[in-house]
């Protein structure tokens, strides 16, 4: 599917500006029609608006997803229409958003949640780290996830941080002392 | 301490006693999303329990497809995107079913645990349980635990606010009595892989020469030792792994000798909810790694220091 006829999928699902042909282009497609189910349900599901019995439908939308193997992301819980300026030409896929959040800077989000435990100075500057580096981090995040406390109690769950991390998008080093040593 | 606390203390830990031996003792296969900031994923996750042990496979239904196989003993975690594979050894059990690790009475110094309302998700009735943290070291959880199996079909991870910081939610699942294998088997062989496998060194070396130790002078309170190996990274380092627990939040301290050759995190690093904090210690670097506020993971390394024989 071509990335701008998801990205108007997905300005249409959030109802937002959408050029009107979307409309005929989901009258005539089957793929398209699925594609705007599950865009539709993924959102339900993470803004509760999930209804219980419809799971049937679920199945079949998960069933369809894993042939496409395509991520999604409903966009108003994503901010996306300044992203999507950002991305433009790259597929509407949660994933790569999350990357061009990185890229753009936008980590911000969950920083000033933090506690005010009185330690040195955090500043909320993204950096890229070297491959050598992410390597190193992923290794310690397999050792941590298997010897923590949580894994303990909820299984395999927590792995889901080493298997959805896309390509490019490993540990985020933050702050002005941030700095990974170069390779 | 109020009737009704201690009444909701009682009904948790039964409850988090069923989930944890489901999810170790149970033969499922489903789907489940997971949110973390604005990155959201799909994943199907397969788990058998058999006479040998736990045998469980994550996959990623995006179009990297990467995959973690979990085994006694072993996990492997298949990287198409790097064309690697990660091999890292299992935390050695001594039994099977693990025991539960959690000691609801002393964590009720630390966290506040509310049983709410039972509500529906993927279609099943679950019982929602609140945990709550009583200082701002570590994250909360609300969890939905299946009424009927004790299976965990849901999870919020929250900051001291009460934010939203990751999420995990079954959107379908099926118990199975018995798992095929075919289910377990990875995609891929990985013959044109690299292999990084992290093993037990040569002999149960110290780091330090002198044979002193590494103290930890800062923790939560609560927190206490887990846990310290030494293994030998796929770079085959030698790392000294502490791990720190309140029994419900977890903090690794990964130590190694610095060389200028090998690069090193200085500062901090998050990865999904688990930030990192990482500095040099005279020769040494220290690594914090948890899944607490990143506050917390600096404050454990800043006051990570030696002390000679």
């Amino acid at each position: 599917m071509r990335d701008e006829i998801k990205e108007q999928l997905s300005a249409f699902v959030d109802n937002e500006a959408y050029d009107q042909g979307i409309i005929d282009e989901i009258k005539g497609n089957a793929d398209l029609r699925a594609t705007l189910t599950r865009y539709s349900i993924v959102g339900d599901v993470l803004n509760n608006r999930y209804e219980p019995g419809s799971h049937e439908l679920v199945s079949k939308v998960s069933a369809s997803l894993d042939e496409e193997a395509v991520l999604i992301a409903p966009r108003q819980w994503m901010q996306k229409p300044r992203l999507l300026k950002q991305t433009a030409g790259i597929a509407l896929a949660a994933t790569v958003a999350a990357v061009a959040i990185l890229v753009v800077g936008n980590f911000s989000a969950t920083t000033n949640t933090q506690p005010t435990v009185a330690v040195g100075p955090i500043t909320n500057k993204p950096i890229r780290m070297t491959s050598a580096v992410q390597r190193k981090l992923n290794g310690y995040l397999v050792s941590h996830t298997e010897y923590s406390a949580s894994s303990q109690m909820k299984g395999m769950l927590p792995y889901t941080r080493i298997a959805s991390f896309a390509p490019g998008q490993g540990p985020i080093a933050q702050g002005e002392s941030g700095v990974a040593l170069e390779e | 301490m109020p009737a009704a606390v201690l009444a909701d203390s009682a009904g948790v830990e039964a409850w988090l006693q069923k989930m944890h031996r489901s999810a170790h003792m149970s033969n499922y296969s489903g789907k489940f999303i997971y949110q973390q900031d604005s990155q959201l994923s799909l994943m199907k996750i397969v788990h058998a329990a058999t006479k040998d042990g736990e045998h469980e496979r994550l996959i990623s239904l995006d179009d990297v497809g990467r995959e973690v196989i979990r085994t006694k003993g072993s996990v492997t975690c298949i990287l198409p995107d790097s064309k690697s594979v990660v091999v890292e050894k299992g935390r050695p059990e001594q039994q099977f079913p693990p025991a539960f690790p959690m000691k609801i009475k002393n964590l009720q110094s630390h966290y506040t645990f509310l049983l709410k309302k039972q509500e529906m998700v993927a279609g099943r009735v679950a019982q929602k349980i609140v945990i709550s943290p009583k200082d701002q070291y570590r994250y909360g959880h609300s969890l939905w635990v299946d009424r009927e199996t004790g299976l965990l079909l849901k999870t919020h991870l929250l900051d001291e606010n009460g934010n939203l910081l990751e999420q995990f939610m079954f959107t379908e699942i099926e118990f199975m009595d018995v798992i095929p294998e075919k289910m377990l088997e990875p995609r891929i062989t990985g013959d044109a892989y690299t292999w990084h496998e992290a093993k037990k060194p040569d002999t149960d070396i110290n780091i330090e020469k002198d044979g002193g130790n590494w103290m930890v002078r800062m923790l939560p309170a609560g927190f206490r030792s887990d846990m310290k190996r030494h293994h030998k990274m796929p770079n085959q380092k030698v790392v000294q792994h502490l791990v720190f627990t309140d029994g419900l939040a977890s903090v690794s301290i990964f130590i190694e000798k610095h060389q200028a050759s090998m690069p090193n995190l200085v500062g901090a690093s998050s990865m999904g909810a688990v930030n990192a904090f990482g500095m040099l210690v005279d020769t040494h670097h220290i690594t914090a790694v948890g899944e607490v506020p990143r506050a917390t993971v600096q404050m454990i390394s800043e006051s990570v220091s030696y002390q000679p024989k």
